[in-house]
């Protein structure tokens, strides 16, 4: 007698632990196998092109470009030819996804108090400016996206090209312009020469 | 879990009294309040499985007659008390002098003598008590465990704080809430624990693997957090605190209330909002730096001793703002950062929270049956749902403006079965089972290459601890249990990175099908893990000696496997690794407790080797390009073996019945042992000293200095690196390595407390942080590199008990 009482006792103790056994197969049997869509970036920069053309010679145009296939891996960095020295260069940039057929410029224009150029030199004497027709800004900064350049002394140097979105502070001063904070959507620099 | 909870119960032997015939004997005693040793009337004494009983006299005084000479179950029970068994041998002759915790009417100030709460017997451990929860009302889970000597937590900036423990960190450190453990995408280096202090009533903390009944893979430890406690009495009472703190002019309120009845019945509810602006360093603004916190939790049930029901929900709704500097584009802003010394982004005060910043969101959802069964034990069914929802937002443009880069909804399915054997006092067990299926969705509506893929975890543990008193001296502990985990994900990688990382020798069959320029995979994951723990305590008179060993295992987490891209907020890129096996850790800690009237002292050495310790840490080359946007940090997960060990200790001296003296102080050092060098990331020395005026004739007057010493870690690996600045030809040292230097902050704390009202009592407190205004920064902070710490806070609470 004693011996069944305990048996039953057991039993309902069985069908207790038995509850999560129960749960587990539920479970299990919800999940699914779906494959995930694939993401493909749409907020990328693939080719970035700064295109000088002398002002005098309209032959004469170097560009500096710079194309990431996917617009992830390091760009591959190409420069036209030599500037010449002393020749005044009409620039101009353009910024394209490839990938996705857009024109980053364009976006760029319309929130372009969320953007600034910034260009450096390095080795070569360029004097340059933010030219009259350069988008300007609601705090009456130059953007940087059409500049004149004056080719100094023959030399090699690099120069570098900043888009930086965000930026807390900015200036346009001396052309080439100066920026804090924010960060970088493009920072890519080309080792040009002037002869 | 533990019914033991409100019961500080002392057996001391002190007076005996006995007539010599066998049922004859007389059972003396007392039952006094554990705060003010106040007799406590009304308690009643019940000898299990007779009759006889006893209720106390106004002097708290019981006397049982007619008792036999043998072992009895005495069932003492008192209002709003939870009732207990405890075990007396009659021929022992002793006279018993309980000690009650009792708290409706000591609400304010709970103590709870860790010797009872302990969620392991033999391990390190350290309780937090709702006094020094309370006082951390306006902070996070972290800053209250780092007042725990070995405990420091791992900033990433000031409002996203996660605890380290012995210098392990993340999916290391689990977090139980109500019994739950918590999914919330803990595994992230800047994903802080998403709870509300202000739901708990009590924080048990334990360092290392050895609470096998909560996970077998939480081999930095445990947080345990628990939730207000109900009493059966008819009553409704409730709590207010607010704060207000000078620095980032931040408020805090918190408001909490429980109805209880008298058959068992409660009903409880609790909310917090915290709105915190741009906090402030010494010398300048640290720029987007708001938190906006919400929460809410309410539970429900019926409570007996038999039998017990709980019902629990908790919502938690963080934004956090990161600070704006932080969020830069690459390699020659982090050389500027580190040069300047100043953040690049100094504006002024707000309350607004911009991008960069996180939104979580967390909902966890529990219910919980308790049932007792006579001269066997307890069991513990428990179902809990999670829904954890982190998103990351950066500063996008054109249309992606506002939407996050990452988004991701980690779905949780709990359940678990306990039996608690302890019908012989001095042999219990505790078997149990617990599964998770957990669910992470990456949303690819962020437009952003998933960070974390999308994943499917399924966890099943099993368990069987028990602890052993051999005698009133000695007691053994010991565990074992095992788990299984699986993990199913889906991830795309970019074919060029699956080809540069060698995945194409070594994981061609987990490919699915080529997506354009990426694969999409389909990695699964088994573990099988046994982890074990065994300890011995011993103790004689005022000494008490712990031993500890615990070997436990832990699955590499889905960050660890997968990650794969840029972390704006950090500037750099993380990159998980396929090739990762799971750690296994030994470990052995020992605890020497000294307890006298006036000193209590706590001296805690560990050691702990783990073999394939994963960590994170710069690349060789140190740097990646990102498309058009330059050089980013490149930092991958890697394994070693290590070896961490260290030594925490506390002291505790009471120089008079009015002025207290405290010291506690952590030294660790972690060592990687297949490259010889230190690991990266173990917090410095510390060391803390508190004195303290306390006078409760002066309406509990409490005045408090804190020194707070944080030595410089010397013990760094060296991961710097050259860099090429493009734009300059010139070459860099880039020095992501040295900790900033050593560094002391004073804080001071007082408070005072008044009666309210009729049945309500007021305290006020006001505290200074950081007195001197020191400029300082934190090795274990991500952002050191940007920005200083937090300079001076003045901060007023006030509390109300009603």
């Amino acid at each position: 007698m004693k011996t069944l009482i305990l048996n039953l006792k057991t039993m309902r103790k069985i069908r207790l632990f038995m509850i999560p056994v129960l749960f587990v197969a539920l479970f299990t049997a919800c999940s699914d196998n779906d494959d995930p869509a694939p993401v493909n970036p749409e907020e990328l920069i693939t080719n970035v092109n700064v295109i000088f053309t002398n002002a005098a010679d309209a032959t004469d145009i170097v560009t500096l470009s710079a194309v990431s296939a996917d617009g992830i891996v390091a760009p591959t960095l190409v420069v036209s030819g030599p500037f010449t020295s002393g020749a005044v260069y009409n620039a101009t940039v353009t910024i394209t996804d490839n990938i996705n057929n857009e024109n980053i410029l364009e976006e760029i224009v319309e929130e372009k108090d969320e953007h600034f150029f910034v260009y450096d030199q390095s080795g070569v004497a360029f004097t340059m400016m933010r030219a009259a027709t350069d988008e300007v800004r609601t705090d009456g900064e130059s953007l940087g996206l059409n500049t004149t350049w004056t080719a100094g002394p023959a030399a090699s140097g690099t120069i570098t090209v900043l888009l930086i979105h965000e930026p807390t502070t900015v200036s346009d001063d001396g052309g080439f312009g100066s920026a804090s904070g924010g960060e970088f959507d493009i920072n890519n620099s080309w080792s040009v020469t002037i002869q | 879990m533990n019914t033991k909870i409100f019961w500080v119960i002392a057996m001391v032997l002190c007076f005996t009294t006995a007539w010599s015939q066998n049922c004859t004997y007389t059972l003396k005693g007392s039952v006094t309040d554990f705060h003010d040793n106040s007799p406590l009337a009304e308690a009643t004494i019940q000898v299990k499985g007779t009759k006889l009983y006893a209720v106390t006299n106004d002097q708290g005084e019981f006397t049982i007659q007619n008792l036999c000479l043998q072992v009895y179950s005495l069932v003492v029970s008192h209002i709003s008390c939870e009732t207990q068994t405890i075990e007396v041998d009659t021929r022992k002759k002793e006279f018993l002098r309980f000690r009650l915790e009792h708290h409706l009417e000591e609400l304010n100030e709970v103590q709870v003598q860790s010797k009872v709460d302990k969620k392991t017997a033999t391990a390190q451990e350290a309780i937090i008590k709702l006094a020094k929860i309370e006082e951390f009302s306006s902070g996070s889970l972290a800053d209250i465990t780092n007042t725990i000597a070995g405990v420091s937590s791992l900033n990433t900036g000031n409002n996203i704080v996660k605890p380290i423990i012995h210098g392990l960190h993340s999916s290391r450190v689990i977090t139980m809430q109500n019994g739950v453990r918590m999914q919330d995408q803990e595994w992230g280096m800047e994903h802080a624990p998403t709870v509300d202090v202000n739901a708990s009533q009590e924080i048990t903390l334990v360092k290392g693997a050895a609470a096998l009944a909560y996970s077998g893979d939480a081999i930095g430890g445990a947080i345990v957090l628990k939730p207000s406690k109900v009493y059966r009495i008819d009553s409704l009472f409730g709590k207010t605190i607010t704060s207000y703190n000078s620095n980032s002019r931040g408020y805090t309120v918190s408001s909490s209330f429980t109805k209880t009845t008298k058959k068992g019945w409660y009903l409880n509810g609790q909310g917090t909002y915290r709105r915190f602006g741009d906090a402030q360093a010494p010398d300048y603004n640290l720029t987007n730096t708001g938190l906006n916190f919400k929460a809410f939790s309410t539970q429900m049930g019926y409570s007996t001793f038999e039998e017990s029901f709980n019902l629990y929900y908790s919502n938690v709704d963080n934004e956090i703002g990161v600070l704006s500097s932080s969020h830069i584009g690459g390699i020659d802003q982090l050389i500027d950062a580190i040069n300047n010394n100043v953040p690049s982004t100094i504006l002024d005060f707000t309350y607004n929270i911009r991008e960069p910043r996180q939104r979580i969101r967390h909902h966890l959802l529990k219910v919980e049956y308790e049932k007792r069964f006579a001269n066997l034990g307890k069991l513990t069914l428990q179902y809990d749902y999670q829904n954890n929802r982190r998103q990351e937002f950066d500063r996008r443009r054109g249309d992606f403006r506002g939407v996050p880069s990452i988004d991701l909804l980690l779905q949780t399915h709990g359940f678990q079965s306990k039996f608690l054997f302890d019908n012989n006092a001095k042999r219990t067990y505790n078997v149990g089972v617990q599964v998770q299926l957990l669910d992470n969705f990456a949303d690819p509506a962020t437009g952003v290459r998933r960070l974390i893929p999308d994943y499917d975890r399924f966890d099943l543990g099993a368990f069987v601890t028990s602890e052993w008193k051999l005698n009133n001296d000695y007691l053994i502990e010991a565990a074992v249990r095992y788990d299984y985990n699986h993990i199913d994900a889906k991830k795309f990688y970019r074919i060029v990175a699956w080809n540069e990382r060698g995945y194409d020798q070594d994981f061609a069959d987990i490919i699915v099908e080529q997506n354009g320029s990426q694969y999409l995979t389909n990695p699964v994951f088994d573990f099988h893990n046994v982890s074990a723990s065994l300890g011995a305590k011993k103790s004689f008179g005022n000494h008490e000696i712990a031993l500890n060993y615990s070997v436990s295992n832990r699955a590499p987490n889905a960050s660890e496997f997968f990650s794969d891209g840029l972390h704006q907020s950090v500037a750099r890129v993380e990159i998980g690794n396929l090739r990762l096996d799971k750690e296994t850790a030994n470990q052995l800690s020992a605890t020497y407790t000294y307890q006298d009237d006036q000193l209590s002292l706590l001296v805690e050495p560990y050691l702990n080797r783990i073999k394939n310790y994963i960590f994170i840490a710069p690349t060789q080359q140190g740097i990646t390009a990102i498309g058009q946007a330059g050089f980013f940090l490149e930092y991958e997960f890697l394994s070693t073996d290590a070896l961490i060990y260290g030594i925490d200790f506390n002291l505790d001296y009471s120089i008079s019945d009015k002025l207290s003296f405290q010291n506690s102080t952590a030294f660790i050092i972690g060592e990687d042992l297949d490259n010889n060098e230190p690991l990266i990331d173990m917090p410095p020395f510390n060391t803390r000293n508190t004195i303290q005026y306390q006078n409760k004739n002066w309406n509990n007057l409490t005045i408090g200095l804190t020194s707070d010493f944080f030595a410089m870690q010397n013990n760094f690996p060296d991961y710097n690196f050259i860099f090429t600045v493009p734009s300059t030809a010139q070459q860099v040292l880039v020095d992501v390595s040295t900790p900033p230097d050593a560094y002391h902050l004073l804080h001071f704390r007082s408070s005072i407390e008044t009666k309210f009202l009729k049945e309500s009592t007021l305290e006020i407190g006001f505290n200074v942080q950081n007195i001197l205004n020191t400029n300082y920064r934190n090795y274990l902070n991500r952002l050191r590199f940007f920005a200083d710490e937090l300079g001076r806070n003045f901060q007023i609470q006030l509390k109300i008990n009603y």
